[in-house]
């Protein structure tokens, strides 16, 4: 892989550049000839600012749409009552894509892969993208002098979906760049896990699977309503068995790919590893039901089975960071949420107990026995309070007000712990953010490479452009203090009482940070139980962390 | 690209894995395509049982044992009565019941009974060749759909709807049209059929 070393002095840092959100104008002098102007703004895919992404990304989602409508045709019901609109639809699509076609055509001799042939247009005309392009909208212009059948022009149609290689192909040819020399796991592997190796085909794949989850979970919310299922209970049955066969492809290819990530080297432990890992556990959910559906179907619930189907959503969180933030929080604070949900199990069963023991003689039907209680004591404490259930007599009135009382403080704090354990992991994220920019910053410029990083980390912990310039200019001062300071010997920075405090709030701060990245249990067993700090530097240290 | 022998493997184990996905969507469709054939089936019903509604009060109606207003049925084919000769359980009311739709015994298709007009009915051309999918078999009418009863699967569910007092919280009471119902007066009907689970689907709601 060839890297660009592009050096950033950080008096000319941007952080718009750094975190991709610049509005760079495209530098294309207006003053061009038409042919060169239309083709520097619309197809060169070289000129950074143009429009030539917007119209790829725009052509690639009208042939998507209409994949989507040539399904719709197929069924009656939909198809005979918005006939027109049908129409209107593939008239609007077949004038874009002959715009289109017409525009490369006009546009070829300014075309880098055509501009050196002796007859430019000509060699687009039977260029392979071209023949794809013709092969999309001909079948349309067809019927017009020939009467073509009305089954055979929808197959035609068909063909617009090869418009799509336009995108795909370009990534694969990178892909196979990438990748020159590596095995064929290699490759699968950089197919389906992000790596450096993945390019624009990995990207691509991860769309792919991404509209494949919304289809498949789109499809199954769209089962539960009857009309809808009537009409297209064909269609989603054929839906579903082609997203679980890509899905089951790819859990495949996941396993075996696996042993070429970091801690999964082990043939057969590392796939066990990762086939225990939640996501691919989720995966292997995703597609479990279709196979349980087809076989098990007189056994098992099949409503149940295919609300399950909804697991498939999950998958979607394997390119989540905040989802994975969460789950690194739950393992974290795990023992005290325990330990809350263990008073909460109390709590709840001693009320249902109290529920019982004063209301099951005035309402024998509603707190039959204490099992069947446990569900109003859960509604009340929890300050959902149905009102399906409720206490009549007075004791249980006056021992549910204080119960439920108790109910709000003692539920509320798994949400408490859950929420200031996620900030305090975000607050970590950003100081370890904030470290890795110092060490980066500290040679007085930033690379390419750091500028990537620095663009997915703030991705990754969703930091704006102000919050990134605010680490960015404490990280320039503290820089700036550390040059100021770093060559006096102590007694000349105690000399000066502005050099004395600047000094100081340093301190502090490093202390502060120190604090946040160190494994705090740990720490203070070190410093508590092995008495390797004294309680007024213990004291100091907490105050120091905001934790007395 | 070198191939090594674990490659080759894992292909072939892909090989596998696509074509028994292909062979259970193929399943998979086949049995939806079942309850499709069940659909039709209970629209086929619907599409007759309206059209009749519309005639079968005129006086000369040719479908006696469906004519409104205490027609007597006037012919029952010679199928009808082939097959009535022979024995089946009493009707077809519960769900337990789950054998195809037998000709319903003399108390039950008296004159202007469901049991007589389903009999009549199920002797026209239109309905001679219909089967349930799931059993290649003269498709069941059942009380109610079943999830754990399997032998449901593409049964026909015809329930009348009689309409509650008003400020009732439901509009309508369903209960299932019994072969000893008379029908010789205007009924609001609802026909489902059992899908592949045994599920209720709705056809449609109408007056008969």
């Amino acid at each position: 892989m060839s890297e660009t070393k592009t050096f950033i002095s950080l008096k000319e840092i941007n952080v718009k550049h750094i975190l991709g959100e610049e509005d760079q104008p495209a530098d294309i002098s207006p003053d061009l000839p038409l042919r060169k102007w239309l083709h520097s703004w619309l197809l060169n895919p070289d000129i950074r600012g143009n429009h030539q992404a917007t119209v790829e990304s725009w052509i690639g989602f009208l042939i998507v749409t209409n994949l989507f409508v040539m399904l719709f045709e197929h069924v009656p019901q939909i198809y005979d009552p918005y006939k027109n609109w049908f129409h209107f639809f593939d008239v609007f699509s077949v004038g874009i894509f002959t715009v289109e076609y017409l525009l490369r055509f006009y546009l070829a001799p300014e075309d880098e892969e055509f501009s050196q042939k002796k007859n430019p247009r000509l060699a687009y005309v039977f260029s392979p993208f071209a023949l794809i392009d013709f092969l999309a909208v001909a079948p349309f212009y067809l019927q017009a002098f020939i009467p073509v059948d009305l089954r055979v022009l929808r197959f035609l149609r068909l063909l617009r979906m090869l418009k799509l290689f336009r995108i795909v192909i370009p990534a694969y040819h990178e892909f196979l760049e990438l990748n020159a020399g590596r095995t064929f796991r290699q490759r699968i592997h950089a197919l389906i896990f992000p790596s450096a190796y993945g390019g624009k085909l990995q990207e691509i794949y991860d769309g792919f699977i991404g509209v494949c989850v919304l289809l498949s979970v789109f499809a199954v919310v769209m089962e539960s309503v009857q009309s809808v299922s009537y009409l297209l209970n064909i269609e989603f049955t054929i839906l579903d068995a082609v997203v679980v066969g890509i899905f089951t492809v790819e859990y495949c290819m996941r396993m075996y790919s696996c042993v070429e990530e970091p801690g999964f080297k082990a043939p057969i432990a590392g796939r066990l590893k990762q086939a225990k890992g939640v996501s691919t556990m989720i995966d292997f959910l995703a597609i479990l039901p279709f196979f349980l559906e087809v076989f098990l179907h007189h056994l098992l619930d099949l409503r149940f089975l295919r609300v399950f189907r909804l697991s498939r959503l999950l998958k979607l969180t394997r390119g989540n960071d905040a989802t994975q933030i969460l789950v690194k929080v739950l393992k974290r604070e795990w023992p005290v949420i325990s330990a809350s949900a263990f008073i909460m199990v109390l709590l709840v069963v001693l009320t249902a107990s109290l529920g019982y023991l004063f209301e099951h003689d005035a309402q024998p039907d509603k707190f039959e026995n204490i099992p069947t209680t446990i569900y109003w004591a859960v509604i009340t404490l929890a300050s959902v309070g149905y009102g399906d259930i409720s206490p009549v007599t007075v004791p249980g009135r006056a021992m549910t007000v204080v119960l439920a009382f108790i109910g709000i403080g003692i539920f509320a704090i798994p949400a408490a712990l859950l929420s200031s354990a996620f900030s305090d992991e975000l607050v970590k994220e950003r100081e370890v953010l904030k470290s890795e920019l110092y060490e980066m910053m500290k040679d007085g410029h930033i690379d390419a490479a750091e500028i990537e990083t620095i663009r997915a980390e703030a991705n990754r912990l969703h930091l704006s452009e102000e919050e990134v310039n605010a680490l960015i200019t404490q990280i320039h001062q503290a820089l700036e203090r550390e040059a100021k300071f770093s060559h006096l010997p102590i007694n000349q920075i105690a000399a000066r009482p502005d050099f004395a405090l600047e000094h100081y709030k340093a301190l502090v701060g490093d202390i502060r940070q120190l604090g946040l990245l160190v494994d705090r249990s740990e720490f203070d067993k070190l410093a508590i139980d092995k008495g390797r700090l004294s309680p007024d530097e213990l004291a100091l240290w907490k105050h120091i962390q905001h934790r007395d | 690209m070198k191939f090594t022998t674990g490659d080759y493997i894992f292909l072939s184990f892909m090989a596998v894995v696509v074509v028994a996905v292909v062979w259970i969507g193929i399943l998979a469709h086949e049995e939806a395509s079942k309850t499709e054939g069940a659909k039709r089936n209970g629209e086929q019903l619907v599409a007759w049982l309206t059209e009749a509604g519309t005639q079968r009060a005129n006086p000369d109606y040719s479908i006696g044992a469906c004519a409104a207003g205490g027609k007597a049925p006037e012919a029952i084919p010679v199928a009808a009565a082939a097959a009535e000769a022979a024995p089946a359980p009493e009707g077809a009311a519960s769900s337990s019941e789950a054998a195809p739709a037998a000709p319903v015994k003399e108390a039950a298709k008296g004159p202007n009974t469901w049991g007589a007009c389903t009999e009549q009915m199920f002797s026209l051309p239109a309905f001679k060749d219909m089967k349930n999918p799931f059993f290649e078999e003269r498709p069941q009418f059942v009380a109610a759909c079943v999830p754990s009863d399997a032998t449901l699967t593409g049964a026909l569910v015809v329930e009348k709807l009689v309409p509650t007092p008003v400020g009732s919280s439901i509009p309508f009471v369903a209960s299932q049209l019994v072969d000893t119902d008379l029908i010789d007066g205007k009924l609001q009907l609802r026909v489902s059929v059992c899908d592949k689970g045994s599920y209720a689907i709705k056809i449609a709601e109408f007056e008969f």
